[in-house]
């Protein structure tokens, strides 16, 4: 972190000199000292246990300091990008010569910096927690320190949505309204809810208590279990996330010019392996294998809709890059580098990827599966699982290729490639029930109808559940739909890349 | 010992080759033409003049130069160096001034030039020798946002000084400023020129242009439609049947009817119109020999002549002859 870099030292200057900044601190601080205050006073009247007292006062400072930091860092981080191009200082900016990746790691620092000095106003009202025992001084230090990832993640977001947006109004609205609700989504999912899976797998975990992650470090024993699911994991998703969001900032501070998809390349190819880990990660610490197959379908189900709204986001790619990044990577001798720019090489790459980490994870879970009676039915809920996943998978990127390759502009080539997914997905099954209604069931066994739908996975898992020989047929339809969406996405594909070398020959004459 | 073999190579390269090269430039957006097959060449040390209606492909151009657009076809190069391929380059060579060129809030404009000098990677010093070339020492402490629109342009000046380009590239400039700012800012780009930086500046403000340009390309829907000095493009564009049109001023208390029957009989006057008293406007062919006819005619006949001028500018002349009309 340079301290002395022209523009952390400029946004810092702004900020120091923008009048209301201490005003804020002060009115913060009181607040919530005032605050945690009272409810202690209110608390000791009702309970006789001083630990619980100071578990409570943890868990509210912590649960502000969150609101703080997913209010206060997002608002700071979200001006500084749109507030240069409202302003016109932008152009000078860029052709300073400092680049967008420099550019967006100074504002995000300036932001986290800004931000920070909230979080650091309120420390002192923390140290009341541990006063009363129920947690210790190494909890709240390791509070600080999930506080200060989520500071992070959020001026990451405010910096990312600032770039995206061209007015300051609009970015700062845009930002509030998804930090406010991805943060209460994450506090209401990882905070609350998980803390109840978290109190089942270690007890020493209070349940309903948000702020789990902290107290789980400590009281937690070391073992496997607690490194993947306690440190893995969360690295991994922290990770990904600020990743991302840094990349995002950066592709909307390059020039069209520039090869703007550069960063969310490296990042997808580093992140899609991570997070199928971390989808395993609940998979290879659970105790049954009948839960291992839930939760490795679950982990499916999550790992394929992030690489579907990751391969929207890529399908923005233009069919070749422009001369100057050509020319550029000419000069590098990487051009046939797999992260290279251009819409196949892209949306192949990224399939490559996504099939190669499904495969992976497919094969782990099934190498964790005992040998039970159920271990045939378990294996080929599995392989079903994640086979038609990955079948339709590759359909769905070789249309928004074909799509792309065509000339369509990525905006409605994305409509379209969804509108395809949600008519794939539901009229199959909506189709099976309107014939359902219309025969009465007279004409025998109607599921196969709904086999094109990846949701047809459910019907497959119900044919390997049952023992009768009349549910062959739902499982070999499935097996067929599989075979069909790879081959279609395979040939949708191979055309996809005929046309964009047409196409790059054609540019290049 | 590379460094220094090459050092002088560039100087070389860079002085064989023209300030700025645009070659058969177009850029298309979507179906929309923005610029058409534009060509010319800018000599080290000019002030180029690029005039044109809104929307004819100035501010495009202007990109296309300062590297943020890539052209469609075509190429543009900054002493001799590729804006497509050398952006970095050619950043280094140019000083860009966008119009509206905005300013940070709560910093002072030594703290502003601070930064930039950061940012482009000068030393600390270079900001004072800047300040004092665009005379704003007096401004230093002040707030930027505090500072008038004139003001403002210098601090901006300043700041695309600050690398030492070679080419400054200026859109409106001009623009906005009151009276006295303008002047004050034409002063400063002659000076500029006069130390040698090329000037290429876009703008609205034609009389302008005119005291300042060495040459001008005056661009419409895209097409470069006129381009070279001013009187030499309007020397072109003298054929036969080209009249120009002047404002004569008499004497007060000179005969009205007198004079514009005097002015009207000298040779190549067309049409005399009195505009009001002590006025009179007339067309006229045959350049300024005509114009000494009127003056030496009108002496001899006993009225008193206190002056004659073009009644555009020449450049206006050239600008709306070539222009068909366009709208500003």
């Amino acid at each position: 972190m340079n301290l002395h870099h022209p523009i952390f030292v400029r946004e810092m200057q702004a900020s120091m000199r923008l009048a209301r900044t201490p005003w804020l601190l002060m009115i913060l601080t009181l607040v919530l000292g005032l605050g945690l205050a009272a409810f202690g006073a209110m608390a000791t009247s009702d309970r006789g246990n001083p630990a619980e007292l100071g578990q409570g006062i943890f868990q509210a400072f912590f649960s502000v300091g969150y609101l703080v930091a997913m209010i206060f860092g997002p608002a700071i981080s979200s001006a500084m990008v749109a507030s240069e191009r409202e302003g016109r200082t932008w152009e000078a900016l860029i052709l300073s010569g400092l680049s967008p990746q420099k550019i967006a790691k100074e504002k995000f620092l300036a932001g986290l910096a800004s931000s920070g000095l909230y979080i650091i106003a309120l420390s002192p009202i923390a140290g009341l927690s541990f006063l009363f025992g129920g947690v210790s001084a190494t909890e709240v230090f390791l509070g600080f320190v999930v506080l200060f990832a989520v500071a992070c993640l959020a001026s990451l977001l405010g910096t990312a949505l600032s770039a995206v947006w061209k007015q300051q109004r609009g970015a700062t609205i845009a930002t509030l309204t998804a930090s406010i609700m991805f943060g209460g989504l994450l506090f209401a999912l990882f905070g609350f809810g998980s803390s109840f899976a978290m109190h089942d797998k270690w007890h020493a975990i209070p349940e309903a208590h948000p702020i789990w992650l902290p107290l789980a470090w400590v009281r937690a024993p070391f073992g496997a279990d607690y490194v993947l699911l306690l440190i893995c994991m969360p690295v991994i998703l922290f990770g990904t996330a600020g990743w991302f969001l840094y990349e995002t900032a950066v592709a909307h501070m390059k020039e069209d010019t520039d090869d703007r998809a550069s960063g969310y390349r490296r990042w997808f190819l580093w992140s899609v392996p991570a997070l199928g880990f971390a989808a395993m990660c609940p998979v290879l610490v659970a105790d049954s294998d009948r839960n291992r197959v839930g939760l490795a379908v679950v982990g499916g189900v999550l790992f394929f809709g992030f690489t579907f709204a990751a391969l929207l986001l890529l399908g923005a790619e233009p069919v070749t890059a422009s001369k100057r990044v050509l020319m550029r990577l000419a000069r590098q001798a990487s051009r046939r580098s797999i992260a290279n720019p251009g819409l196949v090489t892209t949306i192949g790459m990224f399939l490559g990827v996504s099939l190669a980490t499904a495969t992976a994870m497919m094969l782990g879970v099934i190498a964790t599966l005992g040998s039970s009676g159920n271990s045939l039915r378990n294996l080929g809920q599995v392989m079903s699982a994640y086979a038609y996943g990955a079948a339709f998978f590759l359909f769905v990127g070789g249309l928004l290729a074909v799509l792309r390759a065509r000339g369509s502009n990525a905006l409605l080539a994305r409509l379209i490639t969804v509108g395809v997914v949600v008519a794939a997905a539901l009229g199959p099954p909506i189709f099976l029930l309107i014939m359902k209604a219309t025969t009465d069931g007279a004409t025998g066994d109607l599921v196969p109808l709904a086999s094109p739908s990846p949701l047809y996975v459910a019907a497959m898992f119900d044919a390997l559940e049952s023992s009768y020989r009349s549910h062959d047929a739902d499982l070999y339809a499935g097996i067929l739909c599989i075979a069909g969406w790879a081959a279609v996405g395979t040939a949708l594909f191979g055309f996809a890349y005929m046309r964009a070398r047409r196409l790059r020959a054609l540019a290049n004459q | 010992m590379s460094a220094a073999v090459s050092q002088p190579d560039v100087t070389s390269h860079i002085a064989a080759t023209p300030a700025i090269s645009v070659k058969n430039l177009s850029m298309r957006f979507g179906g929309f033409q923005a610029v058409q097959n534009l060509s010319f060449d800018v000599g080290h040390g000019e002030i180029f003049g690029f005039i044109g209606p809104n929307g004819a492909g100035k501010t495009t151009t202007i990109r296309v130069l300062s590297t943020m657009l890539e052209p469609t076809e075509g190429t543009v190069e900054v002493c001799g160096r590729d804006t497509t391929y050398d952006p970095e380059e050619v950043r280094r060579l140019i000083g860009y001034m966008p119009d509206h060129a905005g300013v940070y809030e709560r910093i002072t404009v030594g703290e502003f030039l601070q930064f930039f000098a950061a940012a482009v990677g000068v030393a600390k010093h270079v900001v004072a020798g800047v300040i004092e070339l665009t005379d704003i020492g007096p401004l230093r402490d002040r707030m930027v946002t505090s500072l008038s629109k004139g003001q403002k342009q210098r601090v901006q000046l300043a700041r695309v000084l600050l690398h030492d380009p070679k080419v400054l590239i200026l859109d409106e400039p001009a623009s906005d400023l009151d009276p006295r700012a303008r002047i004050e800012m034409r002063d400063l780009l002659v000076d500029l020129a006069k130390n040698g930086k090329t000037v290429f500046l876009s703008s609205h403000i034609l009389t302008e242009l005119a005291e300042v340009c060495t040459q001008v390309a005056i661009l419409e829907r895209g097409r470069l439609v006129a381009c070279g000095p001013v009187d030499a493009i309007g020397r072109s564009m003298r054929n036969e049947t080209h009249k120009d049109t002047a404002r004569l001023r008499i004497l007060p208390g000179a005969h009205h009817d007198r004079a514009t029957d005097i002015v009207r009989a000298t040779g190549g006057v067309h049409d005399v119109t009195p505009v009001q008293k002590g006025f009179l406007s007339f067309s006229y062919q045959g350049g300024d020999e005509t114009i000494a006819a009127v003056v030496s005619a009108l002496v001899s006949g006993g009225v008193g002549v206190v002056g004659v001028e073009p009644e555009r500018s020449e450049l206006e002349q050239v600008f709306l002859s070539v222009t068909a009309g366009e709208q500003q």
